[in-house]
């Protein structure tokens, strides 16, 4: 992995930094329509060379039908604007966009469902399929309204984000004629190569994936994609090492974005603000084919949250739409469902008069509490109260109109994750199966190591993801890595010690090093870590409707803070992104299906003007693991939202239900209010 | 269509080739010079993870054809490293988690240098619209904007000995 | 899905003379000046050329002059350099503002007052300030020179009085007389920097702040920039007020007739362009009253 020193001077060494001689690059030709026949394909190399599926079909896939799989390259239908239809190539950029001249595609339009709701019960997005409806389940318990005093019932939605890291995808591929190399910016060097041996039916023996220094991933990264194969099929077919690099517009078509849910909620409580039950849809923006059925059910299992509400029943479902696929971006879910939830208790709170504060901690779990979607948290009264304490919500709310926010995370921990500790000629070389593109991996590594060494940091080196240097790994996602990644460092460490032990009767620093040691475990975890955190946001909006956060605060419980100071900058940068979300990032479609946001600027990414800073305080209760640490990464993208709409909808004097949330939106909605 | 040759002073050294006239700056520091400090963020002009200076001035090389650079220089961040208000800079950018991926961190040490260069006392609203042609999607900018203002001041003229190209205009 | 301009042939041209010639030969050519709008646009492959004629090297186009009667602004002149130039922030504040909201300090340093101008975007922001300024469009074509005001220069969205062999070589801004005063605002798309809304003011007022004239301009709102003559003729000879501008409020909002689009609608649109007059007017009579101008 390049050092920071090294990127600072310029040195990382990007995927599109990487140059072979003789390489050549790839563009793609892609539908121009969300929904549409292709007549016939002409040109390039079409799925007739490369006849490839992805891995994933999702969960309403069976054996005998994969309509649910999602072609490499479309071939009869294309199902989203931007869907690969052909690869060409260039010596370089710009020849091989050339050369798409030499595609012809002649396309049957037809007209794009692209609203999930309609999509419920509209005619098949795909052909094939019966039901655009991917995956439908009930979660939670039903129970009746019974004895609650007061029903209150909203429409909710986050609109779809782009995940937009500054890199966007890419790859290059090389084959040797027994072994595919493939290089690319990832969150898991593993899921790439299985999805590549999955798709083109390979042994995983034959090929090699190698992460590179990577430029911000954000649940983007996290898996493979089309482009990905035909880039590892033309590698192998061509015999010369090729290169993919996705230009932003296509990032903003096709790839996977993130958010993409509506929620009709109903909250039942009773007078004095305690809540007796939540209920609701959950229906996700799945996008095309079968892959995106994983987020409605977990959305709904987590949306009570850090509350003791007994009752909870929600009907979740994943609905296929004519455009790309909907993937995990930063909190994955986990925004969605505590959208559900504080939208709706900020509503309560209004109804009945009360401090949004005092229902929060009326409805705090004041024990151990497990939810009607067995989810099992800690008592959460104790920390809400300290919370805003901290971050001063009473005396803010006597001067000012402030929104709160709070949150149960609950980080990716299931199934662990695997490290390798290597100890040759007196240096230390560590993979780990989440590796890191941006957290200061590297930083923890070399304190946990050189703490249980007793060895100088600067003889550890953190490497980049290798699925040749490391059997097994999962990945960098759901707040999950520094938490299964230190975990397994430790455990992996303790098994170097313990071989050290054998080897010279006792361990000392110098024993380790005189020797060559190479240790592996995967450190399996079961069950959840839950962590309570809270924010807290003031904003107003001016007359044409825009709006200035002048202040946001989070208080997180994030155990043990293994690098304080990265714990503090990843909640600054994703605080932005959830800023973002709330203000205007979206990547919309008109009518006809065409994408409104053409450039990076449009999909509403904020710039250094137009973010506000963050102050953070750390609440640090160790958590069981040995070192202590808690989930961070996802924390101010689930929190920060939230508060914001509550402070601008309170200071416009409007009820939000959506993000984003436009100028015009609140313009439109105040006038409507006096 | 033919080719043209161009004739850039790139971090003081000549290069000179034929390029094909749709040839973008960044392409050409990149390819032609191997100098891959400058990136390619965004092709629709936004992101500034290509910035460079011309003749003194960041801009986007993205958005800037190697033809309109003949003649002129251009300073990449291999160009700039020796340069002690940059190292300053660098320092700060780690010191104060002005990266996380890395990604942007050439474009905006370009721009906050830049803008050292012009006003060695910006105030956070100077700051901030100086890097505000830079998108960073990982720090929230807060870390960035730490690093330049712990730098502020650090940059009277005699402090810091410069290459006469970089100041002019 | 394109990020790199399809092939073209490049003159670099000395003089306007040469650029004229080389655009009368060969149909399918551009001008480049700063690029800033036409790379980009040419990157998309929506647009290709067949030969780009770069005025870039015509040393005379990147100027700033001032002279009694006229402020000259070649076409090459950069954006960013408008907005450094201090003769302009301090006489011309309208035209600063609007300067400085351009995109990004990145794209300022090469984008170009000409070219902001001929791109003649409905999002740009120098056309509805140059309207208001009353500025004359200085244009070099066929063996002749001919000057036109706005109304001739902006034709439509992305479309101008230009021919296809000419070139806008300057803008010619009348100097201010006497009490003159001037203000520019905008609201961005919710994402992006293109204005959704402009405005752009240039009020003329007497020793007792009574308006003798004025030109008020609303830009983005429609294909091309858009003289006010109902807000300008209410304001003839009044003293600008909370009254008053209630009134404009109304003028406008009534007065215009807008559809609504993807980015907004009619409703919206009505209600912010009525909303930045009153704040221009608002700001630029502030000015005046602060002896700023």
């Amino acid at each position: 992995m390049s050092s920071i020193t090294d990127i600072v001077n310029g040195k990382g060494r990007f995927v599109d930094d990487i140059s072979f001689p003789g390489m050549v690059h790839i563009a793609f030709a892609r539908s121009n329509y969300s929904r549409a026949k292709l007549l016939y394909v002409k040109g390039g190399y079409t799925a007739r060379d490369f006849p490839y599926f992805m891995a994933s079909a999702g969960e309403g896939a069976t054996e005998e039908d994969l309509s649910l799989r999602a072609p490499v390259l479309a071939s009869k239908f294309a199902a989203y604007l931007g869907e690969p239809i052909a690869a060409v190539t260039g010596k370089n950029r710009y020849e091989a966009e050339d050369n798409l001249d030499s595609v012809e595609i002649d396309y049957d339009p037809l007209k794009p469902i692209l609203d999930p709701v309609e999509a419920l019960n509209s005619e098949p997005v795909i052909p094939g399929v019966k039901t655009n409806i991917i995956s439908d389940r009930y979660v939670g318990k039903e129970f009746s309204a019974g004895e609650a005093e007061i029903v209150l019932e909203d429409r909710l939605e986050n609109r779809r984000v782009a995940t937009n890291p500054l890199e966007t995808r890419g790859i290059v591929a090389a084959y040797d004629g027994t072994k595919l190399t493939v290089w690319t910016p990832t969150q898991s060097a593993h899921s790439v190569r299985d999805g590549i041996c999955e798709s083109m039916n390979l042994g995983k023996e034959s090929v090699r994936v190698i992460q590179t220094d990577t430029g911000g991933a954000f649940g983007l990264k996290g898996g493979v994609y089309p482009e990905y194969i035909v880039a590892a099929s033309l590698a192998m077919k061509l015999k010369v090492p090729v290169k993919w690099i996705e230009t932003r517009r296509e990032h903003l078509m096709a790839s996977r974005p993130g958010r993409g849910v509506v929620g009709n909620m109903r909250i039942h409580a009773m007078k004095s603000g305690v809540i007796k039950g939540i209920s609701g849809d959950v229906i996700v923006d799945a996008g095309a084919y079968g892959g995106a059925s994983w987020s409605s059910g977990w959305i709904a299992f987590q949306i009570t949250g850090p509350y003791a509400i007994p009752n909870a029943y929600f009907h979740a479902r994943s609905v296929m739409t004519n455009k790309v696929e909907q993937g995990p971006y930063r909190g994955a879910g986990r925004p969605e469902a505590s959208f559900m939830m504080e939208r709706m208790i900020d509503l309560l709170a209004d109804e009945i008069g009360a401090d949004p504060l005092d229902i929060r901690l009326l409805n705090a779990a004041k024990d151990k509490f497990r939810s009607p979607t067995g989810m099992e948290i800690e008592a959460s009264a104790g920390f809400m109260a300290r919370a805003f304490e901290k971050m001063e919500y009473r005396r803010l709310a006597r001067e000012s109109k402030p929104g709160i926010s709070c949150f149960a995370l609950i980080p990716a921990v299931s199934d662990g994750e695997s490290c390798r500790i290597k100890v040759e000629r007196g240096r230390i070389n560590v993979w780990l199966g989440g590796n890191a593109h941006g957290q200061r991996h590297d930083l923890w590594v070399a304190k946990l190591l050189s703490g249980k060494f007793g060895v100088d940091p600067s003889i550890i080196e953190l490497q980049l993801g290798d699925t040749d240097m490391l059997k097994e790994g999962v990945g960098s996602w759901g707040s999950r890595s520094a938490i299964v990644g230190a975990n397994a460092l430790l455990k992996v460490a303790d098994k170097v010690i313990a071989h050290v032990k054998k080897d010279k009767g006792a361990y000392t620093a110098r024993a380790l090093l005189s020797g060559d040691y190479d240790e592996y475990e995967y450190a399996n975890e079961k069950g959840m870590l839950i962590s309570f955190c809270a924010n807290l946001a003031v904003a107003d909006a001016d007359a044409a409707g825009n709006v200035r956060v002048s202040k946001l605060k989070a208080y997180y419980d994030v155990g043990k803070a293994l690098v304080p100071d990265v714990v503090v900058s990843q909640i600054k940068g994703g605080a932005v992104q959830g800023v973002g979300q709330v203000l205007s990032e979206n990547i919309e479609f008109d009518q006809d299906g065409q994408l409104m946001a053409a450039s990076l600027s449009d999909s509403g990414v904020l710039n250094s003007v137009q973010s506000p800073d963050i102050d953070v305080y750390l609440e640090e209760v160790p958590s069981r693991f040995p070192h202590g640490a808690k989930g961070v990464g996802e924390s101010p993208t689930i929190g920060v939202p939230t508060a914001l709409v509550r402070a601008i909808e309170r200071s416009a004097g409007i009820r939000i239900r959506k993000t984003p949330v436009s100028p015009e939106e609140i313009v439109n909605a105040r006038s409507r209010v006096k | 269509m033919k080719n043209v040759k161009v004739n850039i002073k790139l971090n003081g050294r000549k290069f000179e080739r034929e390029v094909e006239p749709r040839t973008l700056l960044l392409d050409f520091v990149r390819e032609f010079a191997d100098l891959t400090a400058t990136h390619m963020g965004c092709d629709t002009s936004n992101c500034g993870a290509c910035t460079v200076l011309l003749d003194g001035k960041p801009v986007k090389s993205c958005t800037v054809l190697a033809v309109q650079a003949d003649d002129r220089e251009v300073r990449t961040l291999e160009g700039l490293g020796e340069e002690p208000l940059m190292k300053r800079l660098k320092e700060e950018f780690i010191e104060k988690h002005g990266l996380q991926c890395g990604f942007c961190t050439s474009g905006m040490l370009i721009s906050s240098y830049s803008l050292l260069r012009k006003k060695s006392d910006p105030n956070e609203k100077e700051i901030r619209e100086a890097i505000s042609g830079n998108i960073c999607r990982c720090t929230g900018y807060h870390g960035i904007v730490e690093a330049v203002k712990s730098v502020k001041g650090e940059t009277a003229r005699e402090k810091l000995p410069e290459s006469p190209e970089l100041v002019r205009r | 899905m394109g990020s790199t301009p399809g092939k073209f042939d490049y003159l670099k041209v000395s003089s306007i003379r040469d650029a004229v010639k080389a655009l009368s030969e060969v149909e399918n050519s551009k001008v480049l000046a700063g690029g800033q709008s036409l790379i980009p646009l040419l990157k998309t492959r929506i647009m290709t050329i067949d030969l780009l004629v770069d005025i870039g090297g015509i040393a005379a186009l990147d100027s700033f002059r001032e002279d009694n009667g006229f402020i000259e602004i070649g076409a090459s002149y950069k954006v960013g350099s408008l907005e450094e130039n201090r003769s302009v922030s301090k006489y011309i504040p309208a035209l600063h503002e609007a300067a400085a909201g351009i995109a990004d300090p990145l794209v300022r340093n090469m984008g170009t007052v000409g070219g902001n101008l001929s791109h003649a975007d409905p999002g740009n922001d120098l056309p509805p300030v140059m309207t208001a300024l009353d500025a004359e469009f200085v244009i070099s074509g066929n063996g002749n020179q001919r000057v036109e005001k706005s109304d001739k220069f902006f034709q439509g969205a992305f479309s101008t009085g230009l021919s296809h062999n000419e070139v806008l070589t300057a803008v010619r801004i009348p100097r201010n007389g006497g009490n003159a005063t001037s203000a520019f605002m905008k609201q961005a798309k919710s994402s992006g920097d293109f204005s959704l809304a402009s405005v752009a003011t240039v009020l003329h007022l007497d020793d007792d702040m009574n308006c003798l004239s004025s030109r008020t301009v609303l830009g983005s709102i429609f294909p091309r920039p858009y003289l006010m003559k109902s807000v300008d003729s209410h304001l003839q000879g009044k003293k600008i007020n909370t009254g008053l501008l209630k009134e404009i409020n109304n003028i406008v909002k009534n007065g215009i007739s807008v559809e609504s689009d993807f980015f907004a609608s009619a409703e919206y649109k009505r209600y912010i362009a009525s909303y930045l007059v009153t704040e221009a007017l608002a700001l630029a009579y502030k000015r005046a009253e602060a002896g700023l101008t």
